[in-house]
């Protein structure tokens, strides 16, 4: 999509210092964190490579998400990557454009999985994809998940679930196949998508709490259990406002909210940010996949009493011209009927139709009260009932 | 202006998603003979990224791209 990667780099550190005021020293790694002398272990990774201690008054713990690395053999050869920063994502794409290689394994069916499958398929590739559980898209129940296995299948991807990885068959350092428990997959190319835990080591070293996952614990101003230190991002816990409980989440949009409070507090002012529903969206090709909120596992897990219901539509009028296919389900508190959460998996726009749902979380909704809710329509942008309204309304007689 | 090129075969994509406009260049590329053109249309966005580097991938010639009111117009010659 995106030809030259540093059309991506947001900020360089020139920016930082001339219009920013800030000092950003790229290439200087922190190895240690003296919470008591209340200063850093720095050590600089290029030029004279010197280290010193630097002294901090306020110290921001932003150290982000680390690819899960599976402890298994061969995990460190040659032509098997994880995808975590702009800079692995730049070998990975020089590689596959360089090398050309014509067979790629993906394991694991999460965000990463699923994005890089679409990448490696329309970059001409035979891909396969190893799935442990019975469905890619844990994050979607197991209904919906099966629409994606199915999407992912019909570009192509040779896709196998229920099946989990046991090592890599490598020769002179490099990967040439993929073992699993049950068949060995030949792959010039292997990408690790199994998930991301929290980078914080060094917090956990310097005695910081950890939380859900192993991610540093917060306040809603960003603040950790030690006065003075704030943390944000992929490497800091969050919390979740349909379950009410600590939540650990890796993404963007969050990292920058949590980011931003933390910067205000920081500097004097006053900001909380309250936590999430656990929204999220994706692609396989022209498939789209979205969710929010609490999803089936997640509702047993809290002992909590549901109903759901899923529903088939299309995203524009029927007779419209380009009308794609969308399945919807919802979950609703039984009784109550309040909203618990929302999946959606469909094409032509079907997953901005989420926020729909990640809005009415959000404003603690009902399904009565959305079934009511003044919707834009018009044919080329919804069937007169949107699939999201159609779904709350089968819901609602369930509850 | 050159005279216009004619295309051995025409490939119409109009409608159909990603990868499709991929996989079907790909089987008629195969189809034709090399020197001969392949013309093909699609309206998917994501087919102009696909084809530009499947040519480039190939060593197949991307002779000519146009966009007309959202339908992509390819011709591309078979090299090898």
């Amino acid at each position: 999509m995106v030809d030259d990667a540093d059309a991506l780099v947001t900020l360089t550190p020139e920016v930082f210092r001339k219009e920013r005021n800030i000092d950003a020293r790229i290439l200087h790694e922190v190895t240690e964190i003296d919470l008591k002398g209340r200063r850093l272990q720095v050590r600089q990774l290029d030029g004279n490579k010197k280290a010193w201690w630097e002294p901090f008054d306020q110290l921001m713990i932003a150290t982000g998400a680390l690819p899960i690395k599976p402890d298994v053999p061969g995990v460190d050869a040659t032509g098997i990557y994880g995808v975590h920063t702009l800079q692995s994502g730049i070998e990975v794409r020089t590689a596959v454009d360089q090398e050309r290689p014509k067979r790629g394994v993906i394991i694991g069916g999460g965000y990463i999985g699923l994005e890089m499958a679409e990448a490696l398929v329309r970059r001409g590739m035979e891909v396969s994809l190893v799935e442990r559980a019975e469905q890619v898209m844990l994050t979607l129940d197991t209904d919906m998940g099966a629409l994606v296995s199915e999407a992912l299948m019909a570009v192509g991807v040779k896709l196998f679930r229920e099946e989990s990885l046991q090592g890599f068959d490598v020769r002179d350092g490099r990967v040439q196949r993929v073992v699993t428990d049950k068949r060995t997959l030949p792959a010039d190319i292997v990408i690790l998508g199994m998930g991301v835990r929290p980078n914080a080591a060094l917090a956990k070293e310097a005695g910081i709490s950890l939380g859900e996952k192993g991610s540093i614990t917060l306040n809603d101003r960003m603040q950790t259990d030690v006065e003075g230190v704030w943390a944000a991002g992929d490497c800091a816990q969050s919390f979740h406002l349909i379950s009410k409980r600590p939540f650990y989440v890796a993404l963007g949009t969050v990292a920058n909210k949590q980011g931003r409070v933390a910067g205000i507090n920081i500097g004097g002012g006053t900001a909380a940010f309250p936590g999430v529903v656990g929204t999220a969206v994706s692609k396989i090709c022209a498939a789209e996949v979205a969710r929010t909120g609490l999803q089936e596992r997640e509702l047993k897990q809290l002992g909590w009493k549901y109903v759901s219901e899923r529903i088939e539509s299309r995203t524009r009028a029927g007779y419209y011209p380009k009308a794609g296919r969308i399945t919807v389900k919802v979950l609703a508190e039984k009784g109550s009927g309040r909203l618990l959460g929302g999946q959606i998996v469909g094409y032509e726009g079907a997953a901005k139709r989420i926020d729909i749902l990640a809005t009415a979380l959000h404003g603690g909704m009902t399904v009565q009260e959305m079934v009511h809710l003044d919707l834009s329509y018009a044919p080329p942008y919804a069937p007169v009932w949107d699939p999201v309204l159609m779904a709350a309304r089968q819901v609602e007689k369930l509850i | 202006m050159a005279e216009a090129i004619k295309p051995k075969k025409t490939l119409d994509c109009v409608g159909l998603y990603c990868p499709e406009p991929l996989f079907q260049t790909r089987e008629q590329i195969d189809s034709i003979e090399v020197g001969d053109v392949l013309e093909v249309l699609a309206d998917d966005p994501a087919a102009e990224e696909d084809l530009k580097r499947f040519a480039k991938r190939t060593g197949n010639e991307l002779l000519e791209l146009e966009n007309k009111e959202g339908t992509l117009r390819f011709l591309i010659k078979k090299m090898k």
